[in-house]
Order: structure tokens, then C-alpha cells, then sequence
């Protein structure tokens, strides 16, 4: 599954961006693309 | 580097969470009938190009929205009727996918996110045989 977060993020490495790399890891099929800043 | 390749991914659904998304643009029209923007996790892949929209926040994308943008580039098809599709030249990148779409932006752009990432993501996976 692709998931499109082109909404990005300002802030540096925060909770969410933790929650992300965690659902990821947990999931080998998920790819989610995300835009920074 | 970047190399061109040509992504149809017919039948394919791109999840995406955005501003919202202006599901009567030409680009995701659909002729058969409203688009049914809820908080349920109901899929009807039967629709040209919009399969599901969870309305986290307001069902609606701002005017020149940011979503209505994004998945435009994604998964865009021009159909003026919204049944017989035509070249656009703003066609999507993989112009024959579906989109699953998760509004977490009201009318000004601002954005709302669900208590958990899990939930971001776990709604458009109702699209898929093994949800997450």
C-alpha cells in the first residue's frame, strides 16, 4: 500500500515522525511519502 | 537521478491524506453519483476515481487546495462527463490508479491530524484485502 503525506512537516523529529517509522517498520508493504522542508 | 517510467497501475488505489479533495473537478468527476464523504471505512472501488473519502475534518478541499492538487498529480484523469475519459494535460502520474482519501484539512487549509498515525493510515487500507 502506498500512502501520499505530501502535506510534509516543519518541526525536526518529533512524536509523529516516530509514529511514522514505527507503523513502517511494523509493516513491510506500506510505503508512505511524505514531503519535507 | 531521476528516470521516467510510465506508472498506469490500473486498478490500483494510492492512499492519500490531504487538505481534502474537490471530487467535482474534472480530473476526478464521476458521472454514476455523489461521492459519499464520511467517517465509515466504506470502499466502492466501482467509482472512476475516488474509492473512499473519510472526512476527518469537513468533507471539502479549500479553493486551489493543496489535496485536490496533490491527487490531482497522482492519479488525475481528465473526463469533462465524468465517464469518458481524455487526455488532460494535467493528467496524474498513474492516471489509471484510484485514490482512498483521508481529509484532515478544514476551509482554510489548516490542518487536523487523528489521535494516532495508525488511524492515517488503517482507513485506506480498507481498500485492500488484508487490512492493516
Amino acid at each position: 500500500m502506498i500512502h501520499s503525506s505530501s502535506w510534509g512537516r516543519k518541526s525536526a523529529y518529533d512524536i509523529i515522525s516516530q509514529a511514522f517509522d514505527k507503523f513502517i517498520y511494523e509493516h513491510e508493504n506500506f510505503l508512505s511519502v511524505t514531503a519535507g522542508k | 537521478m531521476w528516470a521516467y517510467v510510465d506508472f498506469n497501475f490500473y486498478l490500483e488505489v494510492v492512499s492519500v491524506s490531504d487538505t481534502g479533495l474537490d471530487v467535482d473537478n474534472c480530473y476526478f468527476y464521476d458521472a454514476s453519483g455523489a461521492v459519499d464523504a464520511n467517517k465509515e471505512m466504506k470502499v466502492d472501488h466501482s467509482r472512476r476515481k475516488v474509492v473512499q473519502y473519510y472526512s476527518h475534518v469537513d468533507g471539502l478541499d479549500y479553493e486551489l487546495g493543496h489535496g485536490t492538487h496533490v491527487v490531482g498529480t497522482i492519479i488525475g484523469a481528465k473526463a469533462v462527463d465524468g465517464k469518458h475519459e481524455s487526455d488532460g494535460f494535467a493528467d496524474g502520474c498513474a492516471k489509471s490508479a484510484k485514490v482512498a482519501f483521508f481529509d484532515i484539512g478544514d476551509n482554510r487549509g489548516s490542518l487536523s491530524l487523528p489521535g494516532t498515525i495508525r488511524k492515517l493510515f488503517e482507513v485506506g487500507s480498507y481498500c485492500f484485502v488484508s487490512p492493516v
